[in-house]
């Protein structure tokens, strides 16, 4: 963990979201810095999946979100998907879809009226599909791919978007431990390798310790701590959020901390 | 798009051979091998005039007919997400029906002769179908996650057209009543070369934007949370899809009547036979529309010699079973 930090991605300024009324983000400022993973962590229904929507325009909000500093709150959703790429908790296609034909559809921001895909398009469609290790699996349909490959489908398809930042919602959803393990083994090396800026949502606080750079805590629409996972990963700061008592440790290998509940 | 080639071109030559069938075929039969001559413009002087202005106009518009109502039904189950969404069910038939109505009894004299020109009724066409088509879309936006919910404004909506039809068929000129019926329940009989020029012309217009929305609606096989995340103004999208599906029929309807339910199985067929590509379903419902329209005007006129079944009775004799067929099989999906 360096401390050059370097100037924010987005910079998300007095952003609510009412749902009917009731604020289910209330208001938040955050900086997200670049070529970093940061997580956002908090108890079901603090308001973590709409501030990643809402940062996104995917639902009606309130507030300036800045992209190194353009203001794209009246952008396109063409130029905005040039910039952020997202993968949503429930993505869904036809089943009779072929893999490739999915992850061409990444493309959509990039190309214009007709014409086939170009050069750049499948320049980001192979590095896309390298990256997610899909080679085999192109011609397959979406219907008979696995949990997992499904994942990684979904995860080509927003990859070949080309965009600098990257909204993932519940990645780790319905996999197993060793799939979501290389779900974020692989953002984290497209962070490292690649200096993509990660925005991700989880509830496992393992998961996200142990993987990102940042977590910020959110608590009914507020957010309620913010920083490095050496900062904010403590107990107290756990305690009051998930209103659990618990135990903060270091792992043995990496040095990164986890937590415990008894 | 390769490996449709093989049904694609099995569709066209079945189109192919209904069209010259549908021309051979009448009130007196002539044999194939005259009627491709008078075709390809070296027939008998006769059977030139039986081909080319008895027979040909009716199945040309049936063709035309066909196609846009494949497409629009194509597009319309697209841009709203469900299956059961077609111009007939949606009230945008009847819609497009009771504007043809109104601009014919607003526009005759007594002598039933039209006091404006006649290429005005696919504008009225139009109205009337736009007019029904925005008010089931405003009815539905509030709910739109509910795709039953669309179907039930939309039968209750074409309820409401069809009734206004007939409240101006019974308490209008008596001289329009039984013609108006006739065209009402869908027939190509009374076709004209200007007809088939009539709604060429709207097609041709129409098929521009439709060939733009290939691509949007293509996305739009992913979720619209997916589709908006990757760049598409999904709302939009949806609103043109809709208004060139309205439009197209609209154009036909105008001059064709209620010919129903030709946009709900049509894209199903191109649906199973091209997979979930719309420009390959688009073209697949373009081919079998016509197959439908024109091998129900045939069946029409031959099966109940010396009476003539207009063409909408005997699509809606397939297509209303059909339809509770999908609805039944859905409810069970959903279950």
């Amino acid at each position: 963990m360096r401390d050059d930090r370097p100037p924010p991605a987005l910079c998300i300024r007095d952003l609510t979201v009412r749902y009917d009324g009731v604020a289910a983000v209330d208001g938040i400022a955050l900086n997200v810095p670049a070529g970093k993973v940061t997580a956002l962590c908090g108890p079901n229904g603090c308001g973590k999946s709409s501030a990643l929507k809402a940062i996104r325009r995917l639902v009606p909000c309130t507030g300036t979100v800045e992209l190194w500093g353009d203001d794209l709150s009246r952008a396109p959703h063409r130029t905005l998907a040039r910039r952020i790429a997202m993968l949503g908790q429930a993505p869904d296609a036809p089943k009779d879809m072929a893999v490739r034909d999915l992850v061409a559809l990444g493309r959509y921001a990039h190309r214009a009226g007709f014409g086939r895909l170009g050069a750049d398009d499948r320049a980001a469609i192979a590095r896309a599909v390298a990256a997610t290790q899909l080679d085999d699996l192109l011609d397959r349909p979406l219907g008979a791919l696995s949990g997992g490959q499904l994942q990684r489908a979904w995860l080509a398809m927003v990859l070949a978007q080309d965009a600098p930042i990257l909204f993932l919602d519940e990645p780790t959803n319905h996999l197993d431990i060793s799939h979501a393990l290389s779900t974020l083994g692989l953002v984290r090396r497209l962070a490292d390798d690649q200096g993509l800026t990660v925005l991700v949502v989880l509830h496992d606080l393992n998961l996200a310790a142990g993987f990102a750079d940042r977590i910020v805590f959110m608590k009914a629409g507020r957010i309620a701590g913010e920083g490095t996972v050496a900062e904010v990963f403590d107990a107290d700061l756990i305690s009051q959020v998930f209103d659990i008592p618990c135990t903060v440790m270091t792992r043995p290998k990496s040095g990164r901390p986890f937590v415990v509940t008894e | 798009m390769i490996r449709s080639a093989g049904p694609l071109a099995a569709i066209a030559l079945a189109l192919a051979c209904l069209t010259v069938a549908a021309v051979a075929l009448g009130s007196s039969a002539m044999p194939v091998d005259r009627v491709i001559a008078s075709l390809l413009g070296h027939g008998a002087r006769m059977d030139g005039i039986i081909v080319w202005d008895l027979r040909l106009p009716r199945v040309a518009l049936a063709i035309l007919a066909g196609a846009a109502l494949g497409v629009a039904g194509a597009l319309l189950q697209r841009a709203t997400r469900n299956p059961l969404a077609a111009p007939s069910v949606l009230g945008i038939v009847d819609g497009a029906a009771l504007g043809v109505l109104l601009f014919l009894l607003i526009f005759s004299d007594a002598a039933n002769a039209l006091t404006v020109s006649v290429y005005w009724q696919p504008l009225a066409a139009g109205i009337g179908a736009c007019v029904f088509a925005a008010a089931v879309a405003l009815l539905w936006w509030r709910e739109r996650h509910s795709p039953m919910r669309l179907i039930l404004y939309g039968v209750a909506l074409a309820a409401l057209a069809n009734a206004l039809v007939v409240l101006l068929i019974i308490a209008g000129p008596v001289f329009r009543a039984s013609q108006a019926l006739i065209w009402l329940a869908g027939s190509v009989h009374t076709a004209e070369w200007r007809d088939v020029q009539i709604l060429a012309l709207c097609l041709a217009g129409l098929s521009l934007p439709a060939l733009l929305l290939i691509r949007p609606l293509d996305h739009m096989r992913l979720d619209d949370q997916s589709a908006r995340a990757s760049g598409l103004s999904v709302d939009a999208a949806r609103v043109s899809a809709l208004a060139v599906s309205v439009l197209m029929t609209a154009a036909a309807v105008s001059v064709v009547g209620g010919i129903g339910f030709v946009g709900l199985i049509a894209p199903h067929l191109a649906r199973l036979l091209f997979g979930s590509a719309i420009g390959a379903q688009m073209l697949g419902a373009a081919l079998i529309g016509p197959i439908m329209v024109v091998g129900a005007d045939l069946l029409g006129r031959l099966a109940f010699q010396p009476l003539e079944v207009p063409a909408g009775a005997l699509t809606a004799l397939i297509g209303a079973p059909y339809f509770l067929y999908v609805m039944v099989r859905r409810g069970q999906a959903h279950a």
